[in-house]
Order: C-alpha cells, then sequence, then structure tokens
C-alpha cells in the first residue's frame, strides 16, 4: 500500500524540473502532468468545498492555515498551486515557498529557511501598483514523511509568524501529522475523484495531445488500473504513447507495471507446496513486481466473495507481514513463498 | 562483627590525622617545594615519623617520576626512537613534527621529559588556559577564536624565543592538551600547523592518548593520514607497559620507599605489587597510584593496619585465587575485561544460587556489555564464532542463534545509539539463557573469519570478453563454473586450440 | 577465442531472438525526439544488457561498440578513497555503483555529474545527450537511490540514465515514476532451445533436441547459463549424446550439498561443519539471497505442509533481516538451526508416531 501511495509523485519532477533546465537551451517536452495541470482553480473538479474556500480569499478575505489531505492524484498540490498563482500573479516566486518530500526537510531546514523565509515583511500591492494579499504562502507537500520534530518544530513558527505567513500542508494520511498541527489549520478532505470526471480530463488531454484514444473504452481501463489517481492515470498514458506510439490496453499494462489478474487469482487458489514453487519461479521469470502483486491482492482478498472472514484476516496479515519486508530489501521469492504458503493453510482450513 | 571494628579503626585514624595535624607543617614545607626534586624528595624524608605535610602529598606521585632514562618502564627500543627522533630534530634546528600516541598511562610524556632533561634541551608545555570570562550571548564564537589563536602564538613563541633566564638554545614544544576547537574544526587545527611549519624553527611534539570508549572526541583523530604526509610528522606508537617493565617500575618505586619514604608507606609486600601489577592493566600511572594508596600508611596505627589489610589479603587469596585483581577492584583502574575474558563469560556462563533459592548468574550480562560497548559488532562477532563449541543440544542452539540474528538485525541501526546498546545485550543475554547444558570442554577462542568477498577475478577466466563489464554476482553464478570446464579443456588439448 | 555468449550476442535491434515486439518498440523509441530515461528490469540471463547495447548502436550507430575499460577514481566526503571500474565508450558509461557498497551514493552523484559536465565532442553525434547505465539499481541503498531521483531532474538535459534491475520491487517509487519501465521476462524454454539451435547451427554443430530441452530446463530460464551449459557440453563431449551429463553451477551443488548435511544431522556440532560451508559461499561471492533460496528450497522436499509452511515463514523472516543486518552468516545460521531444531522435533514425533 505504501508503495502504492508514493507512486506517482510527480510533484517532486515538476518542481525541480523548471529550476535544473533553466540554464539549458532546449527543454525537453514536459510531462503531461505538468502541461496539463490546472490553471485557475474554477478547473479543480470535484473538489467543490476546498475550490469555495480558496474562491474567496481570490477574492479578498483572509486566507487561514491549510491542510489538504486525501488518496493520491486528487489534485491537492493542483489546488493551491493554481490558487497561488491567481493570488499573487508573477510575483509568485518571491512570496511562495513550496518544499516536498525530495528536498532537505529536516528539523534544522525547517528552523534556517522556512523561518527565515516567514520572518520577510511584504507589502500589500505588486510592484506593479496592483493590490495583492499582504502574507507569503509556504507549500509543504507530502507532509506526512516529515519527522515528528520537523512538525514541532514547525508549530512554534506557524504561530508566531501568522501575520504574515501562511501555510498549506498537503498529506495523504491525516493521522500523521502531529494534533497541535492539525489544530492550527483548517483540514480538507479531497474526496477521490469521481471516474465520469478522470475520463473527462483524460479524454481532453488525448484530444489536446492528438493522440487517438479510441471510444473510451481504454481510458476506463487506465483509470481501474490507476485506482482513480489522474496522476498515475496521465502519466501511464504518455508512457504508453511514448512507447508506443498508440495508447493500447495491453500497452498500459505493460508501462503501469500491473500483474495480470489471471495471475493474482491464481496465486490465491494455489492448492500446494510444489504447486506454488511453480508459480513464484513462473512470476518472477516473467520479471513481475512482487510488490504489485501485493497490492493488487489486497484489494482481491478485502472484496473477494469466496473467502471467509477468517481467511481474509489471516492472509491480509501475513499479506501486511511480507509487503512490510518487501519493501526493507526482503527477497521477493522467500516474500512470495511465506505468503503463499499462508494461503494455502488459509484454503486449506476455512 | 570483629572485622567491623576492626575495619573501622583502620579508617578512623585518618582523619584523625588529618584534622590533628597543625598547618605549621606546611608552611615550613612550602618554600621548598619550588627547588629542585631531589631537594624535596630529602626534605619529606626528614619529617618526623607520623606525619607528612599537604604539600608533599600533593606532588607525591613526583617521587616516583623517572630521572634517568634507564628509569623509564617504556621499552628500550621505543627510547631509542623517540630519542633518535628528538636529537635529530634539535639539531637541525627545523619544525619538525613528531606524534606520540599510545594508551593511557604508557609512559609517553614521561619518556619525552625524561630524554629532554637528559639532552639539556628546554621542553615548553602548552596547557590550555580556562576561559574566565562569562560567554556572552554572542560571545560564544570570539572565545572560541582567539582560543586557536592563543596558541598558535603559544607554540610558536616557545618555539622562537628564548627565555632570558636561561641560555639554552635548545628547545621543543610539547602539546598534549589540545584546545577543544581543534577536536570540533578539524580545518583550523591544519592552518596552525601550516603556520607553524612556517615560522617556527624548533621540533614540537604532540601527545595523543588512545582511548578505545570515547573514539570521537579524541585528538587523535585530528591527525589524519593525509594531515601526516602533508606535515611530514613522524608518528611514534607507545604500547601498554609490559608486565617485566611494570614490574621494574614498581620495585624502583619500592626502592625509593624503602630508602627515603619509610615515613610515609609501609614497605610493600610483593604480592601485594604483584596484584598492583595485575590490576593496572599495562598503565604505569595507575600502578604507582595503586600502589600509593596500598601501602599508604596511615597513622600511629598503622601497624596494627597493615596487618589487617595483609588478613583481608590473604582471605581474599585463598576465597579467589584465580583472579589476583579482584583485591584492588575498588582501588584500581577500571577492570578492563579483555574481549576472551569477555567471550568465556558469556559463552560459559556460571550461575549461582542466592539464599532465597533463586538462581542467577555470576556475571550478569549487564556488567559484561559494558566493556565492549564501544566495539559492539566486533564482539558479536567473536561470540558468533566461538559459540557453537559450547553448546549440546540443537534447541539451545536454535535459541542462541536467533538471538545473535537479534543482535546483528539491531546493530544495523548505527543511527540510534540505544539500538547499539541492546542489540549487544539482546545477544549477550540470549546467549547467556539460551545455553541451557553448556559442554564446559577447553575450547580456544577463535577470532572472527574475515568475510571479505573474494570474486573470482577476470584473469582466471581468459575466455572472458575484455570490453564488458562484468557483475560480481553473475560471474560468480553463471560464469565460474563453466569457464572453469571450457578453459580446462582447451589448456589440456592445445590441439583443439589450433584447429580452431 | 570467446565464449558463445560473447561471440553469439545480437547487436542489432532487429535481430534479437524473443520479445521481437518490444524491439520495435525500443526502436521506435530511438526515432522519437526526446528519448526517456529507461529502467529496464527483468531477471539474470534474460537479455537486459544484451537489448541496452543494440540500444546504444541504435543511438549512436557502431561508435558505441568501441568500449574501453578503466578505473575511476572518487573521494568520498570522509576522504576516503575509493575506485571503481567503469566500461565507456564515446557516448557512455557504465558502472557497478554496487561494488562500492556504502559508496554507492557518491559514486552515482560524481559521476553523472562528471558525464553531464563534459559535452558531447564528436558534432557529428545526432544526440546531444550521453547515457549512463547503472548495474544492479535494486541493490543500491536507499540514500543512492533517493540521490538518483534527484541527479536524474538535474542533469537531464545533458546526460540519460539507463538503469538495469533484477526485480523492480526494490526501485523506490520515485525513481520508477521518472523513468519509463521496460519489463525483459526471461526467455522461456522453447525460446532458450531455439537460441541453442542457432548457435550450434553457427557453430557448425548438430545439437539433439532432447539436450537441447534438458539443458533449457536445468538453466533456470536463464540464456546465459544455457549457453555457458552447452558450450561446457561441448567441451566435454563432442559428438553431443542425448542423454549427457550437462553441467550444473558448482555452487549449487555445493549448496545442494550443505542441504543434505543439514537433513543428516540435527547438532551443534554439524551446525559448525555447516557454517564452514556457508562461510566458504559467501566468501566466494554467492549472494546471500541464493543460499537462502537454495536452501530453502532443497530442506523443504520432505517435509510435510504444515513444517514447509513454518520453515518457509522463519527463512522470509531471516532473509529479510539479513538484508537489514550487517552480517550475513548470522541469519543464515539462525535459520539452520531454525531448521535443525524444527526438523528434529518433527523425526522424533514421526518415529514416536511409528511405533
Amino acid at each position: 500500500m505504501q508503495a502504492f501511495l508514493k507512486t506517482g509523485k510527480i510533484s517532486a519532477t515538476e518542481k525541480a524540473g523548471p529550476s535544473g533546465l533553466k540554464t539549458t537551451k532546449k527543454k525537453p517536452p514536459a510531462p503531461w502532468v505538468e502541461k496539463y495541470r490546472p490553471k485557475t482553480i474554477n478547473d479543480i473538479v470535484d473538489q467543490g468545498e476546498v475550490v469555495q474556500v480558496l474562491r474567496e480569499c481570490l477574492s479578498g478575505s483572509d486566507l487561514p492555515h491549510l491542510l489538504f489531505y486525501g488518496p493520491p492524484g486528487t489534485g491537492k498540490t493542483s489546488a493551491i498551486l493554481a490558487a497561488a498563482r491567481q493570488l499573487f500573479g508573477d510575483i509568485s516566486r518571491d512570496r511562495v515557498l513550496e518544499l516536498n518530500a525530495s528536498d532537505e526537510r529536516g528539523i534544522q531546514v525547517i528552523r534556517d529557511k522556512v523561518k527565515a523565509f516567514a520572518q520577510l515583511t511584504v507589502s500589500s500591492t505588486k510592484p506593479d501598483g496592483k493590490s495583492c494579499p499582504s502574507y507569503k504562502l509556504v507549500i509543504l507537500d507530502e507532509a506526512d514523511s516529515m519527522t515528528n520534530a520537523a512538525q514541532a518544530a514547525l508549530r512554534r513558527t506557524m504561530e508566531r509568524e501568522t501575520r504574515t505567513t501562511r501555510f498549506c500542508l498537503i498529506c495523504n494520511y491525516v493521522s500523521r501529522i502531529i494534533p497541535p498541527i492539525t489544530s492550527r489549520c483548517s483540514k480538507f478532505r479531497f474526496k477521490p475523484l469521481a471516474k465520469e470526471n478522470v475520463i473527462k480530463r483524460l479524454r481532453e488531454v488525448c484530444d489536446c495531445e492528438g493522440v487517438d484514444v479510441g471510444n473510451g473504452e481504454i481510458l476506463h481501463q487506465a483509470v481501474d488500473t490507476c485506482d482513480g489517481d489522474l496522476r498515475r492515470a496521465l502519466t501511464a498514458l504518455q508512457c504508453c504513447q511514448r512507447l508506443l506510439g498508440k495508447i493500447t490496453a495491453e500497452g498500459l499494462i505493460e508501462v503501469t507495471g500491473i500483474v495480470p489478474d489471471k495471475l493474482v487469482n491464481e496465486f490465491l487458489a494455489i492448492k500446494n507446496y510444489s504447486e506454488l514453487e511453480v508459480f513464484v519461479e513462473k512470476f518472477l521469470m516473467d520479471a513481475y513486481s512482487a510488490s504489485q502483486l501485493l497490492e493488487q491482492l489486497s484489494s482481491t482478498v478485502v472484496s473477494s466473495g469466496h473467502l471467509t472472514n477468517k481467511q481474509k484476516c489471516e492472509i491480509s496479515e501475513k499479506l501486511a507481514i511480507c509487503s512490510h519486508r518487501l519493501l526493507e530489501g526482503g527477497a521477493e521469492v522467500m516474500q512470495l513463498t511465506d505468503l503463499g504458503c499462508t494461503i494455502i493453510m488459509a484454503n486449506s482450513n476455512p | 562483627m570483629n572485622g567491623t571494628q576492626k575495619a573501622k579503626k583502620w579508617f578512623k585514624p585518618l582523619f584523625e590525622f588529618d584534622e590533628t595535624e597543625p598547618v605549621k607543617k606546611i608552611k615550613k614545607n612550602i618554600p621548598k617545594a619550588n627547588e629542585s626534586q631531589k631537594e624535596r624528595v630529602q626534605v619529606s624524608s626528614y619529617q618526623n615519623n607520623n606525619t607528612i605535610s599537604n604539600a608533599s602529598c600533593k606532588s607525591w606521585i613526583k617521587n616516583f617520576d623517572p630521572v634517568n632514562v634507564e628509569d623509564l618502564a617504556v621499552h628500550n627500543k621505543k627510547v631509542q626512537e623517540v630519542e633518535g627522533w628528538v636529537k635529530c630534530a634539535c639539531m637541525s634546528n627545523f619544525s619538525d613534527i613528531l606524534l606520540l600516541s599510545g594508551p593511557v598511562g604508557s609512559g609517553k610524556t614521561a619518556t619525552v621529559y625524561t630524554l629532554a632533561t637528559k639532552h639539556g634541551i628546554k621542553v615548553t608545555e602548552w596547557i590550555t588556559p580556562l576561559d574566565i570570562e562569562m560567554p556572552s550571548e554572542y560571545g560564544d564564537y570570539q572565545i572560541r577564536e582567539s582560543q586557536s589563536k592563543k596558541f598558535l602564538d603559544f607554540i610558536i613563541n616557545a618555539a622562537n624565543f628564548t627565555s632570558l633566564l636561561d641560555n639554552n638554545n635548545k628547545k621543543l614544544v610539547l602539546v598534549e592538551d589540545f584546545p577543544n576547537v581543534f577536536l570540533r574544526t578539524p580545518t583550523e587545527f591544519t592552518d596552525i600547523l601550516l603556520q607553524y611549519k612556517h615560522r617556527a624553527k624548533s621540533p614540537i611534539v604532540f601527545i595523543c592518548s588512545e582511548t578505545h570508549t570515547d573514539n570521537k572526541n579524541s585528538a587523535f583523530h585530528l591527525f589524519t593520514p593525509a594531515l601526516k604526509e602533508q606535515f611530514n610528522i613522524s608518528h611514534i606508537t607507545f604500547n601498554s607497559i609490559s608486565t617485566t617493565g611494570l614490574k621494574c617500575a614498581l620495585k624502583r618505586a619500592v626502592d625509593i620507599i624503602s630508602k627515603k619514604f619509610t615515613s610515609m608507606y609501609n614497605i610493600p609486600s610483593p604480592a601485594l605489587v604483584d596484584s598492583v601489577v595485575n590490576s593496572s592493566g599495562g598503565d604505569v600511572r595507575s600502578a604507582i597510584l595503586n600502589l600509593h594508596f596500598a601501602s599508604l600508611k596511615g597513622s600511629q596505627m598503622d601497624m596494627e593496619t597493615s596487618v589487617i589489610q595483609e588478613k583481608e589479603v590473604k582471605s581474599n587469596k585463598s576465597k579467589r585465587k584465580k583472579n589476583p585483581s579482584s583485591k584492588f577492584m575498588s582501588l584500581g583502574k577500571d577492570q578492563t575485561v579483555s574481549i576472551l575474558h569477555g567471550v568465556g563469560r558469556v559463552l560459559n556462563p556460571k550461575t549461582a544460587t542466592s539464599e532465597d533459592g533463586k538462581t542467577h548468574l555470576t556475571h550478569s550480562p549487564k556488567d559484561v556489555i559494558e566493556q565492549f560497548l564501544s566495539h559492539p559488532s566486533s564482539f558479536i562477532s567473536f561470540l558468533e564464532e566461538n559459540y557453537l563449541s559450547h553448546f549440546s543440544c540443537p534447541s539451545d542452539v536454535e535459541m542462541a542463534a536467533s538471538a545473535l540474528s537479534d543482535g546483528d538485525y539491531m546493530l544495523a541501526e548505527w543511527r540510534e545509539k540505544t539500538c547499539q546498546e541492546y542489540g549487544l545485550y539482546t545477544a549477550v543475554a540470549g546467549l547467556m539463557v539460551a545455553n541451557k547444558a553448556p559442554i564446559s570442554a577447553w575450547n580456544p577462542v577463535r577470532g572472527p573469519k574475515n568475510m571479505r568477498i573474494q570474486y573470482p577475478s577476470l584473469k582466471e577466466m581468459p575466455q572472458l570478453d575484455k570490453d564488458y563489464l562484468y557483475k560480481g554476482k553473475v560471474l560468480v553464478a553463471d560464469y565460474s563454473t563453466y569457464c572453469k570446464i571450457i578453459g580446462h579443456k582447451i589448456e589440456n588439448s592445445p590441439s583443439v586450440l589450433l584447429i580452431d | 577465442m570467446s565464449l558463445w555468449v560473447d561471440k553469439h550476442r545480437p547487436k542489432d535491434l532487429l535481430k534479437l531472438d524473443y520479445h521481437k515486439d518490444q524491439a520495435i518498440r525500443l526502436k521506435s523509441l530511438v526515432q522519437q525526439s526526446d528519448f526517456p530515461h529507461l529502467l529496464v528490469y527483468g531477471p539474470s540471463g534474460a537479455g537486459k544488457k544484451t537489448r541496452i547495447m543494440c540500444l546504444l548502436r541504435e543511438l549512436y550507430g557502431s561508435g558505441a561498440e568501441r568500449l574501453r575499460q578503466e578505473t575511476m577514481h572518487f573521494t568520498t566526503p570522509s576522504n576516503k578513497k575509493i575506485e571503481i571500474m567503469t566500461v565507456s565508450s564515446n557516448y557512455h558509461i557504465e558502472v557497478n555503483p554496487t561494488d562500492v557498497g556504502i559508496y554507492d551514493r557518491v559514486v552515482i552523484m560524481d559521476l553523472v555529474k562528471n558525464v553531464a559536465q563534459t559535452h558531447q565532442i564528436d558534432s557529428s553525434g545526432q544526440r546531444e545527450f550521453k547515457v549512463v547505465i547503472l548495474n544492479e539499481v535494486d541493490d543500491l541503498t536507499k540514500d543512492a537511490q533517493h540521490a538518483l531521483r534527484r541527479t536524474m531532474e538535474k542533469y537531464v538535459a545533458t546526460c540519460r540514465l539507463i538503469l538495469l534491475a533484477n526485480s523492480i520491487s526494490r526501485v523506490i517509487p520515485a525513481i520508477r515514476s521518472r523513468c519509463l519501465t521496460i519489463r525483459v521476462p526471461a526467455p522461456t524454454e522453447d525460446e532458450i532451445c531455439s537460441v541453442l539451435h542457432t548457435v550450434c547451427k553457427k557453430e557448425g554443430l548438430s545439437l539433439p533436441p532432447e539436450l537441447a530441452t534438458r539443458i533449457a530446463k536445468i538453466s533456470d530460464r536463464n540464456l546465459r547459463r544455457a549457453l555457458l551449459m552447452c558450450e561446457a557440453c561441448k567441451v566435454q563431449q563432442y559428438p553431443f549424446k542425448p542423454d549427457q551429463k550437462v553441467p550444473e553451477p558448482d555452487w549449487q551443488l555445493f549448496i545442494k550439498e550443505t542441504a543434505s548435511m543439514i537433513l543428516s544431522e540435527q547438532s551443534p556440532k554439524k551446525l559448525s561443519e555447516v557454517r564452514q560451508k556457508l562461510y566458504e559461499l559467501i566468501i566466494h561471492g554467492v549472494p546471500p539471497d541464493m543460499i537462502f533460496a537454495g536452501l530453502l528450497k532443497e530442506l523443504v522436499r520432505n517435509c510435510d505442509m504444515a513444517m514447509k509452511c513454518q520453515v518457509a515463514s522463519h527463512a522470509a523472516m531471516f532473509e529479510h533481516r539479513m538484508r537489514l543486518g550487517n552480517k550475513a552468516i548470522f541469519h543464515l545460521e539462525a535459520f539452520v538451526a531454525k531448521f535443525m531444531a524444527i526438523y528434529k522435533k518433527f523425526v522424533e514425533e514421526s518415529l514416536g508416531d511409528a511405533f
């Protein structure tokens, strides 16, 4: 699950990209995700409440500290970036500090960089005389990966610099943010996007790129394989387009590294050890990713109709353990065998 | 009951003497304390029987300082080595640098001073001054700055300018007490050395003690190999003093006592000397200290105390014949258990039954691990290498092996300091508890294996394509076997090669 | 005289023996204006490197085949000097960063920086970027992988990375999402057979189909191994016989031997003998995870299902710890000890049942 959530954090690319590339003459084509990021908050789909609040801020009222949480690819970063762009216009470079997990973000950075930035005072007019809000914005993306110590250091800064600085924290799990911080922010949950909206958006992008996607069957599949994560779906489509020159169902499976459902079900139905050995070997020889299998397995097991609750418990527990070990570098063959054994045992006594 | 009374008696007079002895005597002695050593020695020996002056007490360890080169407990070869350098450096008038390192109390400083006296060289030693001013809120940095500057000024002045009072132009600068600045910012030290090398005209000697407990803050780490090369620093390493060396030194001390200080000390018995030697672990300074305390005369009652002490010694001896050092547990240095000892204690756990019927380990795991906290992984490696021969039952082994695995797992988390301790504790305690039926046969302790992976070299497989980058793993897993087979045949039948 | 494996390595994308669709796709990728970072993954001996070399040739022409070996030197922040072997052409450079253990991060960052800063001198080359090939990316430390992700972005203008990995599971998602991932499954046994036949034909030898099938089976779908086996067979006995002995890799035999030792007796004494064997294996560079897998496979042969599960779960646990710990031998030994204890109990119980 964790591996999944980390996938497609492309925001890091987007952020570091422009600064790193500025010196070079020729820019490589931008990722679609970046190219088609919403320009204004009105483009944000499905997140009514947040958009409402942001819209009011744009029209002049004060912005509270914000905490956005929700599954990946639901537009959290896009929302705040679009709002920042609209708020500050071309001076957003001076007024916005964005930090994400790929930046150094230990306690020292919070203390020095964020504090130094927060202490600057700003005027309420733009250089060209137009008015703009008299505060700065600090965006902390992937805030749930900050250490607790760093979060605690942030708490004090947040309080002291309220007059000149607003913070926006973005995370997947609100439970990983320490309570003193959540209590200082207005929390907004980003709902998973409705499937139709995702498909609509994908279609728009494909049309702009001049890519033929047929009658939407493929787009449906793209959304399904990516669990409604718009960013992942877009990245997958682009990779597929790059590799194949067209977008097909098989191509999508190939670039997303998805394990075919057939294999997942086969793994769940294994009866004895020798079968398991054969399966594991074949699975790895075909270079599928074990962690991907575990992810898919997890959702299959939970929603599976023919397993009893006890079986589900047993399998899921082992699944969690194995997936943890896998993440820390355990050998795939071992973890799959271990999990397979548990499945066999669970299957034999329901 | 008797014992405690006697102990009190032995103890009490010491206090009495402290209080009853008036200040008079001290006054008498102070002016003379500044005079040369020999004189002072005589003065104190002239003191009447049961009084010891505070002043001479302060410098009592000086009484035993080596006077001649022959008196040094350090190995002859080392002394010669240092002497060679000192002679050579003082002749040449260049700013040569020497680094002396070695364990605590191995006679580094003593050697330098003794040699200097012998050759008539004036030694100037840097002592880091205490900063008396309270550091202001922002002043912290400035004080640091001045400390290193002071240091530089001092050593250069000491090296270049002769004191007006003596006309000796041979000089030596000695640094043993490193200013803390350098430990924090080693680059500053490099600058200082650079300046010194340029401007100074006398040799300088740095003395670093090596301790195995506190690696990070040791001055020894200032001298990186690169630095040594850059400044052409000679490095002489001292070893701990050998037992014979120690014995000689103590013998000399005993001689001094018996000649001049019968008033102050009981003449130590050879047994006492032996146990002092054993407990000191190659540290001359602590040996002398121990000797001092062990044979110090209390007061008028000294006859009795010594007898009691003797008795105690005896009873101790009969109890623990094997461990002569144990009697100085309270006096001596921290008892250093060698790694072999430690391994023995863990692998042959001895249990004792206390009065309430509970069994417990004689050496608690906690005590054992304290000795090895500085290098947990090497100790665990030792344990791992040796534990199997002490076990008799597979299920015990299984527990022990799991404990070791746990230990290694925890030790890998090097960022948490506590993990190191817990890892070591898990492994040690696990091993001690797991072994329910130990085999007590004698087994030599083996050192851990060197586990460096040796991939087959490309030369062994001449058939391989030269311009291809091989991964070690693949070489082992795929190529090595078959290259051997294929290569072998070709060697044996050159005709095949020709045909090809 | 070079080995068959090297001699008959295909040089052109279109001449690859299997995964032809993929080859065509790769070819079309080269013709596009932008070339992304690649992450190529698949089991050992599936032909990842061969594909990359073909790809480079496609990118730069035959100049990419003029290789030279050199040793590069790096200095770590702690002033330790490390050196690493590289193979490079004018257009690319290849390293195994894992060779330097925990210093892999330094190597990657310095190397990519160096490459990215030296511009392509040869103006005739139509590409304005160089390629850095990193092997065994999945075995890199987490630190190095994170460093890689920033490095990838920073020098994207002058330098492309091609990462090779055995499995994608251990590559952090951040890297995965920045690369075009290309999966190279191991060839099937049939495909291996056909490659063996082609190679033998080129060598002017006749290969009995039975032998080819047996080699393919025994080679674990590892084409490199299969070709080496075939050549070794030829050296041992030619003309081929359908039932001739196919030599197995010696480390596999060694592991089998060790496993049978464990099964023969369960005592501390035996364990210390087993340990010597394990030492041998590790010192000769057999990766500990392969030892684990091999032992598990051999040991569970004659256990009942419940015990198999038990053993497998312990193996998985100790293997994971080994990955995090410092000393592989500790964990291997703990596993063997565990197995001995379980097996002894099992044998005793079944004996008890028998009487």
